[in-house]
Formats: C-alpha cells, structure tokens, sequence
C-alpha cells in the first residue's frame, strides 16, 4: 500500500481544487450558474491561496 | 545574510531600509536576497566557490551604486533598474513556485533558472491570452473542461510523484475563464469600430452587438412615433454609445460586468453594475426601452455626441467630458417627471 508521504501532496491539493473550480465554471458557462465577480473572486483567491498554502507547508516538510 | 558576507545583521538591516527610502532598490535586492541566499539550515555543504561569492558580492554593490545614482529619480523612474530587476525576481519566484526548491546556487545558475521562470511565464501568459479569448468567443465549456482535465491530470499525477509544473499553465487558463464568467464577456460579434445610423423605423434592428470596440448607434436621424420601441445593446469588451434624438425619453436596464453606464445625466460604475432606470414617456411621445449588456466597457446614452480627442489620459478624457456634459445639460426630457 502506497504511504502517505509518498504523495506530492502539492500536486494532489492544487488538482483537487482545481477540479472543483473548473466544475463550478464548466456550471457558469454551460448556463446552469449565473456567477458574477461578487462570486467568482472570493472563489479564485480561495484557489490561489490553497496552491500557495500547501505549497509552503510542503517545504516546510 | 550578515552571516553569509561576515557583517553585522544590523548594518545590512539599516542599509535595506536605507535603499528602500532612496528610490527603492532596497525591496529588489531584500527580495532577491531572500530567494537566493541560503537558510541558516542549507549552509553546510554549501557548494558556493570563492569567485562565485565574490561574483555576488560586486553584483550587490553595483546594484547598491545604481540604486543610489537612479535613486535620486524616485522609484518610478529608477531607469531600467527597476523593471528589469522585477522582471528576473519574477522569474526566480517562479521558478521556486514550480520546482519547489530555492533558486540559490552559481549565478550561472541563477541566471539559468531566472530564464526558465520567466520563459514559463511567457508560455502561461500565451495560455492566459489564448484562454481569454477562447472563452469569450463561445468555448467556455470547452476550456472549463480543460481545467477540470489538468485538474485531474495533477491528482493522478500526486501518486506518482506529482507534476508541479502543470499548476501554474492551469492556473493561467482557469483564471481568464473566471473573469469571463464574472464579467459575462460575450466577444461574438465582431470587432473595431461600428457605427449604426438606421434612416428609418424599419430599418430600426432590435439587437446592436459587438465583440469588442465602440459601437455607436445613432437614431437621431429617426422620426420615432408614440409609443415603446426596445432596443437590446450587447459589447463584449469596449463603448457603446446610444445617440437619441431630443424628443425620445429612454428607459434602460443594464447589466455591466466591470465598467460604468451614463445615461444623460444619471451614472453609475464599478462591478457586478445592476442598472435600472425605469422611465415613463411624456403623453404623446416616443420611449426607447433599452437594454445594455456590457462585459468591460462603457455604455452611454446622449443627445449629442462630444469629441473624445481632447488629449491627457483615458481617465482626464472622461472626467472632462462628463463635466462638460453636465454643462451641457443633457437631460431625459422627454420623460414624464419622476416623484
């Protein structure tokens, strides 16, 4: 069984969320969401930040 | 870094703050200190030569001396310095960001790293263009799909050691979809200039649209009978301009993802603009229903048109004209007096 320390942790946590943006927008564009940037900004800064988080505390490891 | 060059810290402290006061170049040589000059930990070992140290040592002294000669300029016009020294510290972070390791090293190594950083980053804003533009032309479910896929890509990829240098391309095309979403850029349409003077009712069309440009529609060659006439105004990104003739009262709503509306003497700015200003025609007139929707722009609805080539920047352009408009005295006044 593969061991957790054996996953690129940053490259798990940056897919994750990314998948969940890219659905949330993939909504937008396909008409079932209306987002403005009211929505959308608290959401990509929310991405952003979660790359650069466990970007940090991967080196800190 | 008092330790790395065998100073007093304090001094090194009073000279950064020092620089930062004369024009700046303190915050680019603090910054790249902190990138490139190893942690207290990465000392041992620290395969450094002797020229290489005194490489960097008069590298930091000619900047010290640029900083001080350009410094006297203020931090805008420190020259080249500045941006140039911005442009390779963006290039480092970069670099850091994706391979996860400090940028330190030989200056050949530095420079090698700053240029693939900065290469990257002229790939990811190649991807970021190309994504704003596919997104706004219709594709954004397709590049939405993109996102998810690399989004995917990079979990799959974290069993098996990960693949860090795909964050940074997804970002760049998840972000631009994101603003197109928010603003509702819709570029379909064309693009440039277009000017629209229908002659006569029937030659009136209910929708004017445009990518992004201006977009100037004038009625006022038209003799518009009592009664509703809707009018749908849709740019992607630019000005749209709706030109009325005296007579017609104009009720308009419009939905503005980043920009303003100026409807004679009434406006309103900012993002996420909800406008909605309900007007009732005079007994016996005409009403323009108006409809805008604007994805970055402008949309104004005048009696007469004002030049725009009064020089100065965007901004001086529109504060004059919008003072010189309410001299003017454009007014809604074919409408019924609002309580």
């Amino acid at each position: 069984m593969r061991r957790a320390r054996d996953i690129d942790r940053q490259s798990l946590v940056a897919g994750l969320v990314l998948v969940l943006f890219g659905v949330v927008l993939l909504l937008d564009r396909s008409g079932t969401l209306h987002l403005t940037f009211g929505s959308i900004a608290p959401m990509a800064f929310a991405v952003v930040g979660a790359i650069l988080l466990v970007t940090g505390l991967s080196r800190r490891q | 870094m008092g330790r790395y060059f065998g100073i007093d810290p304090t001094l090194v402290r009073i000279g950064f703050v020092a620089l930062a006061l004369l024009g700046g170049t303190g915050l680019i040589v603090y910054a790249a200190a902190l990138l490139l000059v190893p942690l207290d930990e990465e000392e041992a070992g620290d395969p450094r030569t002797p020229r290489d140290r005194a490489l960097a040592v008069g590298i930091a002294v000619a900047l010290i001396i640029a900083g001080l000669v350009f410094g006297s300029f203020g931090f805008v016009f420190g020259g080249a310095l500045v941006p140039l020294g911005f442009l390779v510290l963006i290039g480092l972070a970069v670099w850091w960001l994706v391979s996860g390791e400090r940028p330190a090293g030989s200056p050949g190594d530095v420079v090698r790293r700053a240029a693939q950083g900065i290469g990257l980053l002229i790939a990811c804003a190649a991807l970021a263009v190309a994504s704003f533009f596919a997104s706004g032309l219709g594709g954004g479910v397709v590049v939405a799909g993109i996102v998810v896929a690399a989004g995917a890509a990079l979990v799959a990829a974290a069993f098996v050691g990960g693949a860090r240098w795909l964050v940074l391309p997804a970002l760049a095309i998840a972000l631009p979809l994101a603003f197109v979403s928010a603003a509702g850029i819709d570029l379909d349409g064309g693009f440039g200039e277009r000017r629209e003077r229908p002659a006569t009712v029937a030659d009136l069309d209910q929708t004017y649209r445009l990518g992004a440009g201006e977009l100037v529609v004038d009625l006022r060659e038209l003799d518009l009978p009592a009664g509703d006439h809707p009018l749908r105004v849709r740019v992607g990104t630019g000005h749209a301009l709706v030109l009325v003739p005296d007579d017609v009262c104009v009720a308009s709503s419009a939905e503005i993802g980043m920009g303003g509306v100026q409807v004679f003497d009434r406006t309103s700015g900012g993002i996420d603009v909800d406008w909605n200003d309900g007007r009732r025609a005079r007994r016996g007139a005409a009403r323009l229903v108006l409809e805008g929707d604007i994805g970055l722009g402008f949309l104004e609805v005048r009696h007469n048109e004002v030049d725009h080539g009064d020089g100065g920047s965007p901004f001086e352009r529109r504060r004059n004209r919008i003072a010189r408009e309410n001299a003017d005295g454009e007014r809604n006044a074919a409408c019924a007096a609002t309580s």
